[in-house]
């Protein structure tokens, strides 16, 4: 599958003369794209930091890294991470710089990652967690990589947007919540992505959830599979119908078994959650499938009509308790 | 560690080391800033996917852009915007069935030394407004000209076609001399594709 960042077009000669040539033939896209990247960097942090001091530090840098694009003796596209071994390079202003800041006759090797070159320390321990709140980051963050690699870019974004002040919470952050990113969506279809990104994290996280039956086999196929990042974020049904052609008649027949996959789910998952636990990490782990799942979780399935769904979820203990207070 | 979430959603997304790497994960849930990190870099990426592919194989297309972000950088910005371009809608509704696009994606602003895409129907006509005594020119890959009638009718075969608002009154001499010179802002018309893809009745029971 491709993601965002390979979505660019591949440089295919990575010789010295094949790169020359692209500069002559095409520096002018190329120029265009680290003009960009140049500029939203320097939107943030300073390009004099990198020796770009000119008048015009941005179009300094972009001359900069596109001779130097040219004329470097050799790069290895093999040790190049996958969405820079195209045009992607270009409006990756990070590389560029880790390029200009880094020792002269490098090695190809260590140079050719950001973090080896600009010593981005990943893996710090959360510092004041608790061993029980670091196993569950541990966990969390397992189960986000994995719904990355089955769905798409966007899904993350929209999970760590609906789980931001779950998470302030947790892991004890002082500073509030970041207000959302304006990209345009009313809040009401934020709100069903963000509902529809908890449930699919939810079928993740709780293993043994999602089995082989055919509706849940098409819930895998079409929500649980990588996808193109652009709403609905799901492997098209009709695309999923010619993989089962043999098993069922159509689109249409795949639409309905991924809603009955869905719902049966909904179900499955309160079962799970109808008896809160005291132990403490039973208790975490409840509580993040307890706030996947809501009365807008199934219009966001679009599966709020079937009958007995609503029922159940409405049924679902609080997660403080005052069950009988309401 | 200021910023530094910064760098390992990019290294994640880029593919990278991060990408596999259990603790960057971690540190992208268990740290704040996360989301906004992601969501920031994601609609970067997808921009710059959206402006590589534009001007693939364009290289006016990509000078003209080149220029105007330049130019906007080294020049004095005036104090008003540089206008807008919308579609006409009496235009639409012989052009556009039942998934109509909403309003929002018939107009684009555009700022300053930016370039906007406004994916159009053929046969439809763009309506150029300035906010300020601007001078609006066409360009296409086979030629360029001033257009003082603000207005262009979109054929087949045309696009993209760039509607250069310029912040001078010159309307004579060479466009890319005035977009050096002048600050100035482009909408890029593109053809707008009629499918009906699926989601579509998503969209419309989301909307």
């Amino acid at each position: 599958m491709k993601r965002n960042a390979e979505d660019f077009e591949a440089i295919v000669d990575w010789s010295p003369e094949g790169r020359r040539r692209l500069v002559e033939e095409r520096g002018l896209e190329i120029r265009l794209l680290l003009d960009q990247a140049f500029s939203d960097y320097a939107d943030q942090r300073e390009l004099g930091w990198y020796g770009f001091r000119d008048r015009d530090p941005v179009a300094e840098a972009v001359e900069w890294a596109l001779e130097r694009f040219a004329t470097i003796p050799e790069v290895d596209p093999a040790k190049l991470a996958r969405g820079l071994r195209g045009f992607g390079l270009f409006v990756c202003a990070k590389w560029w710089l880790a390029q200009k800041v880094g020792k002269i006759g490098y090695q190809a090797r260590s140079a050719l990652t950001i973090s080896d070159i600009r010593g981005i320390e990943v893996g710090a321990e959360v510092d004041s967690a608790a061993p029980i709140l670091d196993g569950f980051a541990q966990r969390l963050s397992g189960t986000l990589k994995e719904l990355r690699d089955r769905t798409c870019d966007d899904l993350v974004g929209f999970w760590l947007e609906a789980t931001e002040p779950w998470r302030r919470d947790w892991f004890g952050w002082r500073e509030s919540a970041a207000s959302s990113v304006g990209d345009g969506l009313s809040s009401k279809t934020r709100s069903f992505r963000a509902h529809d990104a908890t449930f699919r994290f939810a079928l993740l996280f709780r293993d043994g959830l999602v089995d082989q039956s055919p509706p849940h086999e098409v819930v895998t196929a079409t929500m649980l599979s990588p996808c193109a990042n652009e709403a609905p974020y799901r492997v098209p049904d009709r695309e999923v119908a010619k993989v089962m052609a043999a098993r069922v008649s159509g689109p249409r027949e795949v639409g309905q078994l991924r809603k009955a996959g869905t719902a049966a789910l909904v179900l499955g998952l309160c079962a799970l959650l109808a008896r809160r636990p005291e132990e403490p990490v039973a208790h975490l782990e409840w509580t993040i499938l307890r706030r996947s799942i809501s009365p807008t979780t199934l219009h966001a399935l679009d599966i709020e009509g079937t009958p007995g769904l609503g029922e159940a979820v409405t049924a679902l203990p609080s997660e403080t308790g005052d069950d009988h207070a309401k | 560690m200021p910023n530094d979430i910064d760098d390992v959603v990019e290294e994640i997304l880029v593919g990278g080391p991060a990408a596999e790497d259990h603790a960057a994960w971690k540190r992208l849930v268990a740290e704040p800033g996360g989301a906004s990190a992601w969501a920031t870099a994601v609609a970067r990426q997808k921009r710059q996917a959206s402006v590589a592919s534009l001007v693939s194989g364009r290289p006016w297309l990509a000078k003209a852009m080149l220029l105007v972000r330049r130019a906007a950088r080294r020049l004095a910005r005036p104090a008003f915007a540089p206008g807008s371009a919308a579609i006409r809608s009496h235009m639409l509704d012989a052009t556009l069935g039942p998934a109509q696009p909403s309003s929002d994606e018939l107009t684009v602003c555009v700022d300053w030394g930016g370039s906007e895409a406004l994916a159009v129907p053929l046969g439809a006509t763009v309506a150029v407004t300035t906010d300020g005594p601007s001078a609006v020119w066409w360009m296409t890959s086979r030629g360029r000209g001033p257009l003082p009638t603000k207005a262009w009718k979109l054929e087949l075969g045309e696009a993209p076609v760039v509607l250069a608002i310029v912040q001078s009154d010159d309307a004579g001499g060479d466009l890319d001399d005035l977009l050096t010179r002048h600050v100035a802002a482009l909408v890029v018309l593109t053809e707008r594709q009629q499918t009906l893809a699926e989601g579509d009745d998503e969209a419309i029971r989301e909307s």
